[in-house]
């Protein structure tokens, strides 16, 4: 995924770059933080799998979350929606990149989205594990289909 | 196709590029004269498509009377006026555009933007060879390959909503998406096998936009392909969402006897933006300077059960 070399905003308002992402495996999902249906269940489906990690592979997983709304996800959005579910911010990372580089995001994670006329965007659910190279290595779509593939991933992604 | 004063100008080039040559020619004393290099091929015509509406296949939730009720209807969308390439990108297109681009060349290009039958067609990076004519479609190429050569145009590729919009129309209408003669040629279309070696852009139909083979030749990337979600993955009840399936959920609000809107419905939710196929290429559109950035906005419900204007 480092191939991809546009800018991202993170909740700090800082400008990053996938690339800072080196170094440490991570699992990565595409939410926005005013979705009241799906997004809140990744994001618990995430956490879950955070703690089903053994503690010291735990310790170096990053989990990251990418917005599909970067016109509504302000740094201060994002930082609203880190402190309403508790993410530990040595480990969760949130980043949102221009709409026409989030496109691009959107299309390398296969997460297939749909604005609606009600602001609100119709989405997949899609949680990827990536090494610390940015090679994805395991992808699952669909929510809550258990957490025993995703860590066994994550495992075999350190 | 090329009108009376572009023809004047590429015979000009022509017999410019000649001359020089033969000049060059004579003042190198020793060592090869290099090949001439096509450094562009005219530049495709664009045609303003004016503002008006699109009405997809599928239902929205609309606000109800009450907090538990969601209704859902087809909302159409307002399309804003914006340029479409006048046939789809080409081989020598394709061409001229990876000789300047090599990032995007067959031997060099990154398999997170291009599965491995990129360019396959091809006789090499810089030879499309006889299965891709210069004048024929360029197919085998990524939704990533297709964005960066329109922005390389200075363009973009055109939305679902624009592109349908401009697919509704025939040699004399903007909407003839309620004539079955229109919906037949369409649907035969997609009944036949995809030829070994593609016709040349132009071969088909020009409609009444003045717009070449929108269908009849190859089916084509769009901006937001990944719009297509066929399932309810985003309710979080769980529960089927009919108003994401095709079939129950657009029953009495598109046409149904639309069957190939629906075949390019299904087939945009089968690609993934790497997927290379011997039938898929694109064409670029552009906004016009005088909107900008021509984004579609989702209109509120309409009652009309007109089609396009």
């Amino acid at each position: 995924m480092f191939e991809l070399t546009f800018p991202l905003t993170d909740s700090q308002g800082r400008t990053r770059h996938l690339d800072e992402l080196r170094g440490r495996p991570f699992v990565a999902s595409m939410v926005y933080t005013s979705c009241t249906s799906v997004c809140p269940r990744i994001t618990a489906d995430l956490q879950r799998l955070e703690r089903a990690l053994p503690a010291d592979v735990r310790a170096r997983t990053r989990f990251v979350l990418f917005s599909l709304d970067p016109e509504r996800d302000t740094p201060a959005a994002l930082r609203a929606f880190a402190r309403e579910h508790g993410l530990d911010s040595t480990r969760w990372t949130l980043l949102a990149a221009g709409p026409d580089d989030m496109r691009t995001l959107a299309a390398v994670l296969d997460v297939r989205f749909r604005p609606d006329a009600g602001g609100e965007i119709a989405h997949s659910a899609v949680i990827v594990v990536a090494g610390a190279d940015g090679v994805i290595r395991h992808r699952q779509a669909g929510l809550g289909t258990g957490d025993s593939s995703l860590v066994a991933a994550v495992r075999a992604a350190q | 196709m090329l009108r009376g004063p572009e023809s004047r100008r590429v015979l000009a080039v022509v017999r410019r590029t000649a001359v020089m040559l033969v000049v060059a020619s004579r003042l190198v004393l020793a060592g090869p004269v290099p090949a001439p290099v096509v450094t562009s091929t005219p530049a495709t015509a664009r045609l303003l498509i004016a503002a008006g509406r699109y009405r997809p296949l599928w239902r929205q939730p609309v606000p109800g009377a009450s907090r538990d009720t969601v209704r859902r209807a087809v909302v159409a969308t307002d399309v804003g006026a914006f340029l479409l390439d006048q046939h789809a990108v080409t081989n020598d297109d394709f061409l001229a555009f990876v000789r300047t681009h090599p990032e995007w060349r067959r031997s060099r290009v990154s398999r997170l933007f291009a599965d491995a039958s990129y360019l396959h067609h091809w006789r090499g990076d810089l030879d499309p060879g006889p299965q891709a004519p210069g004048r024929s479609p360029v197919v085998y190429v990524s939704w990533f390959a297709a964005r960066a050569y329109a922005a390389a145009q200075g363009g973009r590729l055109p939305s679902v909503a624009e592109w349908e919009r401009v697919a509704a129309a025939d040699e004399t209408r903007r909407d003839a998406t309620r004539d079955a003669r229109f919906l037949t040629r369409v649907r035969e279309f997609y009944a036949r096998p995809a030829p070994a070696v593609l016709p040349e852009v132009g071969s088909t139909y020009r409609d009444v936009w003045g717009v070449d083979d929108m269908h009849g030749l190859i089916w084509e990337w769009t901006l937001d392909f990944n719009s297509a979600l066929v399932s309810g993955e985003s309710r979080a009840d769980g529960s089927l969402d009919r108003s994401l399936f095709c079939g129950a959920g657009a029953s009495g609000a598109a046409d149904f006897a639309d069957y190939a809107a629906f075949m390019r419905f299904a087939y945009r939710a089968s690609l993934e933006a790497r997927y290379t196929t011997a039938q898929l290429g694109f064409r670029v559109a552009y906004d016009t300077p005088a909107t900008g950035s021509a984004r579609t906005r989702a209109a509120p419900a309409s009652t009309r059960k007109a089609g396009l204007p």
